[in-house]
């Protein structure tokens, strides 16, 4: 029964329409006649995802004019070039020489203040973009081999790929090194998070074990070193404060504050209180509706003084 | 002097009609859509560097050769695992299925992505090219250097296996 089919190019003749009509009854009467149509009609509904061509021609543009604007190699030249070239680069390092470290690029500092947002494009297409208070130093140098970035304070980084210069982003508290492309970093007083929004990325705290995030999961450093916080998934596609906003599950007040402070650069006295626990969101264009909102839910009651605020019980 | 695709016109224009169908080329080997990016990306970055000694009627079997080297140096080991978008089911059939082959057709389609992993390459990228990319076995086989009875061997062992392997699951 199943000689028909050790006739090696059956299918693919039948598929193309060139089978002559008694291969052609002879299929449609075998038994497994109806699984091959049913398997062809489910791999004709198969699509792969948009390819987003223009796209990847904007990445694929950015990558080469930063290659461009490297420099290339020489050509063979005349002489007199050389020579006058030379003499130039003679007279151009002996007054340059006092800002020169060898071996030693000083780098690019990007930085925001309070309730300040910022979004810096990085040399190869990459993008991040700075919550309030926050700043990033970029090392140039080795960009080709190893894109460096040193964070201070809370950043969204958009990635691009490229397998052989891998995306650094480094602070006090540890290290995340990116395998695939959106994920913020909190690194704060006490605080040092990791969401990863779409790819993977490893994160290393000091003293604590790396742990890989894939998308839409989030982790926690755990204080004194004790590793990280059970893997949880996060539900939003961006962080909430890239809106404008400040979103929290179960948060503890003193993060919750803390947070508020560097959004309208107000200090704040919650005496007993930084261990209570806040679910709920608040924007960061008005301090009176985000207090409301915060005591609000936990029953307390705030004053505002000039650039200080009091949060007391009821 | 000869033609070239060093002129930038040239060459978006050779990135815009080719790069899609290479990443989907590279998908079908590889199973991974983003990393099929980055292949396209380093091949389009050579054909860049060579542009001078590359025409644009070459340029398209350069890319795939490139694509391809690029792909065997550095993924194969990976795990090959499938994620297709199913066609848009807006369009409605003539006689609408009922509830229970709905549910039918998506399990089969999860179990037609797994078969699709565990296929061979060669013949997995030759039903996917025919399936998907809708190329005639003679555009393939151009594609891949190899003869039409070669690429409908492919086609023929391609259906065998899946329809073993869909059983299987």
């Amino acid at each position: 029964m199943n000689q028909i089919f050790d006739d090696d190019t059956l299918l693919a003749r039948w598929l193309s329409g060139t089978l002559t009509e008694q291969e052609k009854r002879q299929l449609e009467q075998h038994p497994d006649f109806p699984d091959f149509e049913r398997l062809v009609r489910a791999a004709d509904r198969l699509r792969t995802p948009d390819p987003e061509v223009p796209g990847m021609w904007n990445r694929f543009s950015q990558k080469i004019a930063f290659l461009q604007a490297a420099p290339k190699p020489q050509s063979r030249r005349k002489l007199l070039y050389w020579i006058s070239a030379a003499a130039a680069a003679v007279i151009l390092l002996v007054f340059a020489w006092p800002f020169l470290q060898p071996g030693k690029e000083q780098p690019m500092l990007v930085s925001t203040g309070v309730g300040e947002r910022k979004t810096v494009r990085l040399p190869d297409g990459s993008s991040v973009r700075l919550n309030a208070v926050s700043s990033i130093s970029i090392y140039k140098d080795q960009w080709d081999h190893q894109r460096r970035i040193q964070l201070d304070g809370e950043a969204l980084f958009e990635v691009v790929k490229n397998p052989n210069a891998p995306f650094l982003v480094e602070s006090t508290q540890g290290t995340v090194t990116v395998l695939g492309t959106v994920f913020s970093v909190k690194t704060r007083a006490d605080e040092y998070a990791v969401h990863c929004f779409s790819g993977r990325v490893k994160a290393e705290a000091a003293a604590a074990q790396s742990i890989i995030l894939n998308a839409g999961q989030q982790s926690t450093a755990l204080q004194n070193g004790q590793g990280w916080s059970p893997v949880e998934p996060t539900k939003d596609t961006l962080p909430p404060w890239t809106s404008g906003n400040s979103r929290y599950e179960n948060a503890r007040l003193a993060t919750v504050l803390a947070d508020l402070k560097i959004q309208y650069g107000v200090t704040i006295q919650a005496n007993g209180l930084n261990d209570r626990q806040f679910t709920g969101a608040y924007p960061h264009n008005n301090l009176d509706v985000a207090l409301k909102i915060i005591c609000g839910a936990l029953e307390l009651q705030y004053e505002i003084k000039g650039k200080t605020v009091t949060i007391l019980p009821k | 002097m000869q033609r070239n695709t060093c002129q930038p016109e040239t060459f978006q224009e050779l990135f815009m009609q080719l790069a899609g169908g290479l990443r989907r080329f590279v998908y079908f080997k590889s199973g991974n859509w983003e990393a099929a990016e980055d292949y396209v990306q380093e091949a389009y970055l050579r054909l860049w560097k060579n542009c001078s000694e590359v025409t644009p009627e070459k340029a398209k079997s350069y890319l795939y050769t490139v694509a391809n080297n690029l792909f065997l140096d550095e993924m194969r080991h990976n795990q090959v695992k499938f994620k297709f978008q199913e066609a848009s089911t807006s369009a409605p059939s003539p006689n609408a299925p009922a509830p229970d082959f709905e549910l039918e057709t998506k399990e089969f389609q999860q179990k037609l992505e797994q078969a699709l992993a565990a296929l061979p390459e060669n013949q997995r990228v030759v039903f996917l090219m025919n399936r998907i990319e809708k190329m005639t076995y003679a555009e393939i086989a151009e594609q891949l250097e190899l003869s039409v009875k070669a690429v409908e061997k492919r086609m023929h062992g391609a259906l065998l296996e899946l329809r073993k392997l869909t059983a299987k699951i």
